[in-house]
C-alpha cells in the first residue's frame, strides 16, 4: 500500500494498490499453502504411477514393446502398460492413425477415467508422417483427442519415448487442481 | 525326472549375471556410428542447390534463396526443416554435395506442441558453432511471400 497525494487535489489523499513483485502463481501459493501441499503430492502420485492405455497401431509399437522389455524397463518410472481403458490414464498412440480407426481411438479415450493424457508416439499419429498426403490417413491425432506430448520420430527410439515420457511427468507435476475436480468443488 | 532342476539351475546361474537394463536418464546408451538423429545443418557450406529438398520424400525441407545478379550464384537466405513429420531416411545427407546437412545423434526431442518441432537453422546448429553463421535471409523471396505457411495442397478426403 502507498500514499501518493496528488497535485492539485488539496488535502484528499488517494490510497493506490501498489502491484505485487510476485507472479499471480505465488500469490496463490502464500494464500493457500496447504491445498497448493496437496496438489504438489496428488501430483507426485499420479506422475509416478502413469498407467498407459497400449495404443501399438503400426511399427512404433514395436518400439513402445521394446520400452516394456527389459532392457529399457519402463516399470522404473511407475509405468505399467494396462490392456484396458478404464485402468489407463495415458494413451500413448504410435502408429498410423487411419480414418477408420479414428471413431474407436475416440471412443477408447473416452472410456478412460478423469485425470487423462495423451502421447502421440512418431510422426504419423503427431501429422500424418510419410502418409501426409494419403486419403485414408487422420493427418495428426490431435483432431480428436487433445495431445499433451509429441514424440518425433519414425518410429522414435525407446529412449525418445522415455524422454517424452518424463517430459510428461514434469507436467503433471505442474498442475493443480484439475479441471473436473474443480467444477466440483465449485458446485 | 530332473528336468525341473535344469530349469532351476538355468534361472540360479542367470540371477547373478549383470543386469541388462540401461538406467536411462542417468546412463545414456551407445548410439550406434551411422544412426541417424536430428540433423545438423552448416550454413556457411550451403549452396542452396535445392539437391535435399527434392529428393526429400515428406517434402520437409524449405530451401529459401535468391540469385546474386553480379556473380550469378545462389545464396542462401533461409532453411527449415517441418520436423513432426520428417522420417528421417537420411536422403538430405545422401543427396547433398558440400557436406551441409548431416544426420546427427540428438534423439531427445519430445515437446509440447506441435510448433516446437519446426527446426529452424538455430536449432540444427552443429556443436561448437556459434549463431553468427545463421544466415538471416535478405534476399527477394525471404522478403516476400509467407513461405512458412505452405499452400494447402489438394487432397481428396
Amino acid at each position: 500500500m502507498a500514499v501518493e497525494q496528488r497535485p492539485g487535489a488539496g488535502t484528499a489523499v488517494e490510497v493506490r494498490e501498489v502491484p505485487s513483485l510476485m507472479t499471480e502463481e505465488e500469490q496463490t501459493l502464500h494464500k493457500n499453502v496447504f491445498l497448493t501441499t496437496i496438489d504438489a503430492v496428488t501430483g507426485w502420485g499420479r506422475a509416478h504411477s502413469i498407467w498407459p492405455l497400449t495404443f501399438g497401431l503400426a511399427c512404433c509399437a514395436i518400439e513402445m514393446m521394446a520400452v516394456g522389455g527389459a532392457h529399457h524397463d519402463f516399470d522404473r518410472f511407475g509405468v505399467i502398460f494396462r490392456p484396458s481403458p478404464r485402468q489407463a490414464d495415458l494413451m500413448i498412440v504410435s502408429g498410423t492413425v487411419t480414418k477408420k480407426m479414428a471413431p474407436l481411438l475416440r471412443r477408447l479415450y473416452d472410456q478412460m477415467p478423469a485425470p487423462k493424457w495423451v502421447i502421440s508416439m512418431g510422426s504419423c499419429s503427431t501429422c500424418g508422417g510419410p502418409y501426409y498426403e494419403a486419403y485414408s490417413v487422420l493427418k495428426g491425432v490431435d483432431q480428436i483427442v487433445p495431445v499433451d506430448i509429441y514424440v518425433p520420430g519414425c518410429p522414435p527410439r525407446p529412449e525418445a519415448l522415455m524422454y517424452g515420457v518424463m517430459k510428461l511427468q514434469e507436467k503433471i507435476m505442474d498442475e493443480s487442481m484439475p479441471d473436473w475436480l474443480r467444477k466440483r468443488v465449485k458446485r | 525326472m530332473f528336468r525341473w532342476a535344469k530349469g532351476y539351475a538355468y534361472t540360479g546361474k542367470r540371477l547373478f549375471e549383470k543386469t541388462v537394463t540401461i538406467q536411462y536418464p542417468q546412463q545414456k546408451p551407445k548410439i550406434p556410428e551411422g544412426w541417424r538423429g536430428r540433423h545438423y545443418f552448416y550454413p556457411d557450406r550451403c549452396t542452396a542447390c535445392d539437391a535435399c529438398a527434392r529428393v526429400c520424400p515428406t517434402e520437409v525441407i524449405t530451401v529459401v534463396s535468391h540469385r546474386d545478379p553480379e556473380t550469378k550464384k545462389k545464396i542462401l537466405d533461409d532453411y527449415t526443416i517441418e520436423f513432426e513429420r520428417c522420417i528421417l531416411c537420411g536422403y538430405c545427407e545422401e543427396a547433398c554435395p558440400v557436406d551441409a546437412i548431416k544426420m546427427g545423434d540428438v534423439y531427445e526431442l519430445a515437446s509440447y506442441a506441435r510448433e516446437q518441432e519446426f527446426m529452424t537453422q538455430e536449432k540444427m546448429l552443429p556443436p561448437g558453432y556459434s549463431t553468427d553463421v545463421v544466415v538471416h535471409g535478405q534476399g527477394e523471396a525471404y522478403r516476400g511471400g509467407d513461405y512458412r505457411t505452405k499452400p494447402e495442397k489438394k487432397v481428396n478426403h
